[in-house]
């Protein structure tokens, strides 16, 4: 939300929407591409 | 069950869908009993100790205002509950997290125990019934890893509920930083190929490798950290609750004071609210209170010497910043751009620096191998 406000308000409101979608886009296939690497152990003390 | 999991966001998507689909009366039941399926499924010995846990300290802090007295019987034993595992868990090897030696969640709730008991002696709490404390305890985006959220908070947004298309929006906006942070960042870049490529490049045992290492743990905690806060706090505002944010680029701050404001902030706020405070009152020393807020921090994660000193090397960092602040504010001023810059990009290079060896000497198994750490950094470079 923040991206297309900030994009809004320096570019034409389509294109504004066209990147914040690519930038979701992009980010959801970082998310699921990668959700099966192998966990890193998560050692922050043991909580 | 692992939370950058398709099984986890089953549960978010579950669970905010029937949330917003149920009378509003019914939503909260509908939360609580989420919450006791989950635990029951995954971790029941977390579900009965939540539920004494909220249990004894309904009872004894219920009524008008509660007495000094109640409180205490309050808070000693669900205190001494969570520094009895932690020294347990300490004793039980390394692989502690995964092997969950500790209930889940237990370091967490236990803060939050504490928070209710003391704001209800202080009269900042009125007591609004057994049905509050119990969602507010067993609230499932926060009750595995934080943020360690405040009761009038999450109070005040319970009787402002409404359904809101922004904040829906900014929770899955949210949950998906934080698995690109987890997955991604944490998981693929940093500890993945991050760590070959370190690997590759240095001798075993150099300076250099444990340089690398360094940066890698420290980049590790901060992606995994904070994308998992990410999580809970994108969840928290899908059923419509602002719960406080964790992290505040907490790597590019001026001086450790600054780091550890913009740090697990949850945990360093209720500490300065239920620890530093109250030491400031009865020794007037601020120097005193960072040492003791510290330590409570470090002996928090672990009770352990590794985690004591871990808490005294922040906690005396701290102090030596209080007593040099007003002799940095005597020394000439930078006056053109380019070396105010400079000097802001030194500040945060040594402050990083300072937080990032810290974080290596706390994963040494005891004080014989910090010392060898600091051997390898003194004579190792090659």
């Amino acid at each position: 939300m923040k991206l297309y406000l900030f994009l809004q308000s320096r570019v034409p409101k389509p294109l504004a929407v066209v990147l914040t979608g690519l930038w979701f886009a992009l980010l959801i296939v970082l998310a699921f591409f990668f959700a099966n690497e192998p966990q890193a152990v998560f050692r922050y003390g043991n909580i | 069950m692992d939370l950058i999991s398709f099984t986890w966001l089953v549960w978010i998507g579950a669970t905010t869908l029937l949330f917003w689909i149920l009378p509003a009366k019914l939503r909260f039941g509908w939360l609580l009993a989420v919450t006791c399926l989950f635990l029951l499924t995954f971790e029941p010995t977390s579900l009965g100790l939540l539920a004494v846990l909220t249990g004894t300290t309904y009872f004894l802090t219920k009524g008008p205002r509660p007495d000094g007295k109640r409180v205490a019987l309050a808070i000693v034993p669900v205190a001494a509950l969570l520094f009895g595992y932690k020294i347990f868990s300490a004793s039980q090897g390394d692989d502690l997290v995964t092997t969950g030696v500790i209930p889940l969640g237990l370091s967490y709730y236990t803060l939050r125990c504490i928070h209710y008991a003391m704001e209800r002696y202080k009269g900042a709490i009125r007591d609004l019934g057994p049905w509050d404390l119990l969602g507010y305890l067993f609230f499932i985006p926060t009750i595995f890893i934080g943020p360690i959220h405040r009761f009038p908070e999450w109070r005040r947004d319970k009787s402002r509920h409404r359904w809101d298309s922004e904040m829906f929006s900014e929770g899955l906006e949210r949950i998906l930083h934080g698995y690109v942070k987890v997955a991604f960042f944490g998981n693929f870049l940093v500890s993945d190929q991050f760590a070959s490529w370190s690997e590759d490049a240095t001798t075993p045992g150099s300076a250099q490798e444990l340089y690398l290492e360094m940066i890698r743990i420290g980049l590790n905690l901060w992606f995994q950290f904070s994308g998992f806060s990410d999580l809970a706090i994108g969840f928290a505002r899908l059923l419509g609750f602002r719960v406080m944010e964790n992290f505040n680029w907490p790597f590019f701050q001026r001086n450790i004071s600054d780091f550890w404001a913009n740090w697990h902030i949850s945990l360093t706020s209720w500490s300065r609210e239920y620890v530093f405070n109250p030491t400031i009152a009865v020794t007037r020393s601020p120097a005193a209170g960072a040492l003791a807020s510290l330590i409570a921090i470090a002996l928090w994660h672990e009770v352990s010497v590794r985690y004591l000193v871990w808490g005294l090397y922040h906690g005396l960092g701290i102090v030596v910043w209080q007593k040099c602040r007003p002799l940095w504010g005597k020394l000439p001023q930078v006056a053109n751009r380019f070396g105010q810059h400079a000097l802001h990009g030194l500040s945060v290079l040594v402050t990083a620096h300072f937080v990032l060896l810290g974080f290596l000497l706390v994963r040494q198994e005891g004080f014989g191998e910090i010392i060898d750490a600091l051997q390898i950094f003194g004579t190792g470079w090659t």
